[in-house]
């Protein structure tokens, strides 16, 4: 694992954007000539603050997994997630599908697998739900949250947020194929929890 | 269980129409603020909240990280 990911991934927790800035920074000044840092850096900004951009890294990452060229950020991303090791702690993502909640326990039933090349999650549970709330409120349906059960190959990107919005998201990058362990209607909440373990990472080197 | 490196070839992506659900949280932000704010537009809302300060501080010593105009 490159030094860079190591130090990013294994960095203390923040309990500001203050200390994470702060944070960054000591990685810049260690990491900063590392071409491959200053590649990922400029990836996962455009990851993180440009939803175009993204559209763009997701046709880089299909390409690349389907053994075609791709581009430089997908395939920056798409090793990092695959260099970060088994070490990320359990992680959280919310959304919702525009079905009814039986509908989307079957769609997942245990056992069922899903590939996600790069994928968001979130290490606070309540930042997940923020965001299935806010999907559910737009577009209806019912309220999905994905658990996904620590030890998944995933990088820690919370610290090189550009602002405290974005910081407060707690965000990690992961991607791969992910195993339903277990799937539930939780009716008290109204929302549907998926249990999720990674299976694989994609290895496009 | 550990996870096992899966080789170019073997992948079976999500259906196009719910792929914006498993992306970035820009996407799922953006996505969510157009449909909220539908007379803002999603691209000027997104890029409306990261300043190009807020990306120096993130990006302090990279030049090469080209910041919007101000």
């Amino acid at each position: 694992m490159p030094a860079w990911l190591d130090a990013l991934n294994d960095a203390p927790p923040a309990d500001s954007y203050f200390e994470a800035h702060a944070i960054l920074r000591t990685l810049w000044s260690r990491f900063g000539d590392d071409v491959e840092f200053r590649a990922f850096a400029r990836a996962v900004l455009r990851w993180q603050t440009d939803f175009a951009a993204c559209a763009e890294i997701h046709a880089g990452t299909d390409a690349l997994i389907r053994g075609e060229k791709g581009t430089a950020d997908a395939r920056s991303l798409l090793h990092a997630v695959a260099d970060a090791g088994a070490a990320a702690p359990a992680l959280y993502r919310g959304f919702a599908e525009p079905f009814h909640p039986w509908e989307v326990v079957s769609k997942y039933a245990a056992g069922s697998r899903v590939d996600l090349a790069l994928v968001s999650f979130t290490s606070e549970f309540d930042r997940a739900l923020e965001f299935a709330w806010l999907t559910q409120e737009n577009d209806g349906g019912t309220e999905v949250v994905f658990l996904l059960r620590e030890g998944a190959h995933a990088v820690r990107i919370e610290l090189m947020a550009p602002d405290e919005i974005h910081w407060r998201e707690r965000e990690w990058l992961t991607g791969g194929r992910f195993v339903v362990t277990a799937a539930a209607h939780r009716a008290e909440v109204d929302r549907v929890e998926v249990q999720l373990t990674q299976e694989g990472y994609f290895d496009v080197r | 269980m550990s996870a096992r490196p899966i080789r170019p070839g073997d992948y079976s992506p999500p259906p196009p129409e719910l792929r914006h659900l498993f992306g970035s949280f820009a996407e799922l932000r953006a996505r969510i603020r157009a449909r909220r704010f539908p007379g803002l537009g999603a691209l000027q809302g997104e890029t409306a909240s990261v300043d190009a300060e807020s990306l120096r501080r993130a990006h302090p010593d990279d030049t090469s990280v080209s910041m919007p105009e101000d």
